[in-house]
């Protein structure tokens, strides 16, 4: 407990909603992974029942986000916090997929 | 909880020579179209889902790819597992060759024991040990055991 006591008080945390239709596939999976890349931070993304490492596609695109979902994105490290908005940023227009496709 | 009952020693392809992403995919087809005699008619429509999946985006990471797609009218899932020595690019993210490749298909309606599958094969592939004891495998049987080893209890 004291450990994710922790790792909490070092993150920088933004609770994101999956809205687009299709959830976290294939190319949202992919975007998520190439944003996160481009940080030196570690970043996770916390849903009910996993965690996924949002650097690596293998965690992501089996993190099962479907839409509605819920999730944290929890960063450490020197860039979290812009790591941590460009995630947000990219839940928050729903991937560029909302509406029309 | 372990996929290994899924998996036969002819779906198991160790030094597997490919020269690139394309080539592998071809060998991941001929592998499935082995283990589903269903899928060898359909076996160009089959690899061009794969490499469009690919074109989605890469499915490598960790030094292991799942390149995985389903098919219309497919009625089983079926796995292979292919080990390639030297490694092949993959486009992976993180830039790593890959050395171990899964290939899943699978029927349109087994959404979920579809990601359950895909899950098993990720939480193996973030194991560091992994690919290098893939690697070392000489039969069919090492590749089995490992995965079982690797598995979730």
């Amino acid at each position: 407990m004291r450990t994710n006591a922790k790792r909490m008080a070092d993150s920088v945390v933004r609770e994101v909603e999956v809205v687009n239709p299709l959830g976290i596939h294939a190319r949202p999976s992919h975007a998520i992974v190439s944003t996160a890349s481009r940080f030196a931070a570690a970043v996770q993304l916390r849903g009910a029942d996993r965690v996924a490492d949002a650097r690596s596609i293998l965690s992501v695109m089996t993190l099962g986000a479907v839409q509605g979902t819920r999730l944290r994105i929890e960063a450490q490290g020197a860039d979290a916090e812009a790591a941590a908005d460009a995630l947000a940023e990219l839940f928050a227009a729903g991937f560029h997929e909302r509406g029309d496709s | 909880m372990s996929y290994t009952d899924l998996l036969k020693k002819k779906a198991i392809l160790l030094d597997v020579d490919a020269g690139d992403g394309d080539r592998i995919l071809e060998v991941l087809a001929d592998g499935l179209c082995n283990l589903d005699p269903e899928l060898v008619p359909r076996r160009g429509e089959l690899l061009d889902a794969l490499r469009e999946r690919e074109t989605l985006g890469s499915t490598a990471a960790h030094m292991v790819a799942i390149p995985h797609v389903k098919l219309p009218g497919v009625k089983k899932v079926s796995i292979v597992v292919a080990v390639h020595q030297a490694g092949v690019d993959f486009r992976a993210l993180d830039g790593e060759l890959v050395h171990v490749f899964f290939s899943v298909v699978r029927p349109e309606e087994s959404a979920d024991e579809h990601l359950a599958i895909l899950r098993w094969i990720a939480d193996i592939a973030q194991h560091q040990d992994f690919v290098p004891f893939a690697r070392q495998a000489t039969e069919p049987s090492h590749i089995i055991d490992l995965l079982a080893e690797f598995s979730p209890a």
